[in-house]
């Protein structure tokens, strides 16, 4: 969802068609055409430039800030290019973690930072901590 | 919602992940060696996947999915050995200033790949190679790198394969099962242009036989993104018409998804060397015309017209050419069908069912109307009759 989409901008656009989105010439039908192609860039974007490095075998993580609520949908992305594989997306702030198991797709919303999902996943897993270093994934994923 | 250690346990549970079977620790690290690397990655610098350049990284090729999403490719040579004699060609064998001879092993390559795909660098991978000393053997290579891929690492991104000039078609069929796409690279427009680039390469043979396997095991094999095609322009003196020609042969008749075109660049010790580079606009007016005749449904009669007396398409749109010719007076969107749209330029097929879609709930009577759907007035506005009023400054249109 676009970051600063409204209650009632958002029950206008659960009534507007595909139709109505590309050729209406309503200014807030207009504004609306706008948040929705500012979302879809975002999440094009972050599929292709989020780096993913291995904390074992079985997680993955990486860093995202995203300016849109579009963690849940990139981080699902990713659960389901690695099945059985958890993904850890995140930043300072918030984290988002999915799994794709047998088909569906699982995911945990109540995490912190992505240092504390880590660590708690890490706990959970029982895993010694290989060397993380969460400023070089950031800066990966900025330079990319 | 999941709790995290649900998701733990099902992860730790599983039997089979991206990295295949029963798979309890991370595989051996890879050594990479850079400089087999970078020679293998810079090999494919005139392998075409998209008609908007490459990436300026070596190994990284960027394409275009059907939805329009840029996406990576790890674009490489298996091999950079090679017994074919193309003049235009640094992997050749009478190239006098050849590089190192690299290659990978099918294992060293698989897991390559599926360490860039899990860390997101890529979507897939681009495969191709030199000759070798035997296309069977390399060709054999080639195919096995993508099984590990898809059978040992489970890897279900997309997979670019070349087949070799010469390769047999029970290859052809293995590669096929295994790909999403795989070409054959024509290079040139007849067997009279190849004879001129390459001593080596028989093209009826080598080939157009291949690209004639390939086409006919489509039916029972299937490949879910077809079979692509590219020429080198300009290495021999083929005219742009006859490239026309050969391409409409290839989507006609072989059923080709696209073509591309990649603009000859003399280099150092091939025996072109001192031949002209071809300017890359000539590359980006047949990427013009054949996206005229594969997404805008022109008649090739239509595109004829685009051509000059050489035969040659000179640097201008030849849409614009086109129109120019062809259409006989000014177009009103508000009634025109979706024929005549799509020959205006500055309307393309979206913004053309756009005008379809808005006139039935309401009449254009401005151009910035236009605009709003996408078309670019600037082109169009010469062409056009809007509510009775036309900007036109065509001659052959006054009165």
């Amino acid at each position: 969802m676009h970051e600063s989409c409204s209650e009632p901008q958002l029950c206008r656009a659960e009534k507007l068609t595909t139709e109505d989105v590309e050729l209406s010439p309503d200014p807030e039908d207009v504004g609306i055409r706008k948040m929705i192609s500012s979302v879809l860039a975002e999440i094009y974007r972050m599929r292709a430039f989020v780096r993913l490095k291995p904390l074992d075998n079985q997680v993955l993580y990486g860093y995202l800030k995203p300016r849109h609520k579009t963690g849940d949908d990139i981080c699902r992305f990713f659960a389901r290019r690695s099945p059985f594989t958890i993904i850890v997306l995140g930043n300072s702030l918030e984290s988002w973690i999915s799994l794709c198991a047998g088909g569906r797709v699982l995911q945990d919303n109540s995490c912190g930072s992505l240092e504390q999902t880590l660590d708690e996943i890490s706990s959970v897993l029982g895993r010694v901590e290989k060397d993380r270093d969460l400023e070089e994934v950031w800066k990966v994923y900025y330079s990319s | 919602m999941v709790t995290l250690e649900k998701m733990a346990h099902l992860a730790l549970g599983s039997c089979f992940d991206s990295l295949g079977q029963n798979t309890t620790s991370l595989p051996d690290p890879i050594y990479l060696n850079r400089e087999k690397l970078g020679a293998l990655g810079a090999g494919t610098r005139y392998d075409i996947c998209t008609s908007s350049g490459c990436s300026d990284v070596m190994g990284v090729c960027h394409s275009f999915t059907h939805d329009g999403r840029c996406i990576s490719l790890f674009k490489t040579l298996y091999t950079n050995h090679c017994s074919h004699q193309c003049n235009y060609c640094t992997n050749a064998s009478n190239c006098s200033q050849k590089a190192k001879v690299f290659s990978y092993s099918p294992d060293e390559l698989a897991r390559l790949t599926v360490s860039l795909y899990r860390s997101n660098y890529i979507e897939g991978l681009f495969l191709s190679s030199g000759a070798g000393r035997d296309e069977d053997v390399i060709m054999e290579k080639l195919i096995e790198t993508a099984r590990l891929l898809r059978n040992k690492f489970h890897f279900r991104g997309y997979i670019h394969l070349k087949i070799l000039p010469g390769a047999s078609f029970s290859h052809i069929r293995e590669a096929m099962e295994l790909s999403t796409r795989v070409s054959v690279n024509l290079e040139a427009p007849s067997a009279s242009h190849m004879n001129d680039i390459s001593a080596t390469k028989d093209y009826n043979n080598d080939i157009l036989q291949r690209q004639r396997y390939v086409k006919d095991l489509m039916g029972s094999v299937g490949l879910p993104a077809g079979q692509t095609t590219q020429l080198v322009v300009g290495a021999g003196d083929e005219s742009d018409r006859e490239i026309f020609k050969r391409i409409l042969y290839e989507y006609r008749e072989l059923e080709i998804k696209r073509a591309y075109y990649s603009a000859f660049s003399p280099q150092e010790g091939t025996a072109f060397a001192s031949k002209e580079p071809q300017p890359l606009w000539r590359e980006h007016r047949l990427y013009q015309m054949d996206w005229l005749y594969r997404v805008y449904h022109f008649h090739p009669k239509e595109i004829e017209q685009a051509f000059d007396e050489t035969g040659n398409l000179p640097n201008r749109d030849p849409k614009a050419a086109i129109a120019s010719e062809l259409i006989d007076g000014p177009v009103d969107p508000n009634v025109a069908n979706y024929r005549d749209l799509v020959r205006v330029p500055g309307i393309g097929p979206i913004s053309a069912h756009r005008i379809i879609a808005l006139r039935m709930r309401q009449r254009i009577t401005r151009k910035d109307e236009l605009a709003s759907l996408g078309v670019i007035v600037k082109r169009a506005a010469p062409f056009l009759k809007i509510n009775g009023w036309r900007d036109t400054t065509l001659d052959r249109w006054s009165a």
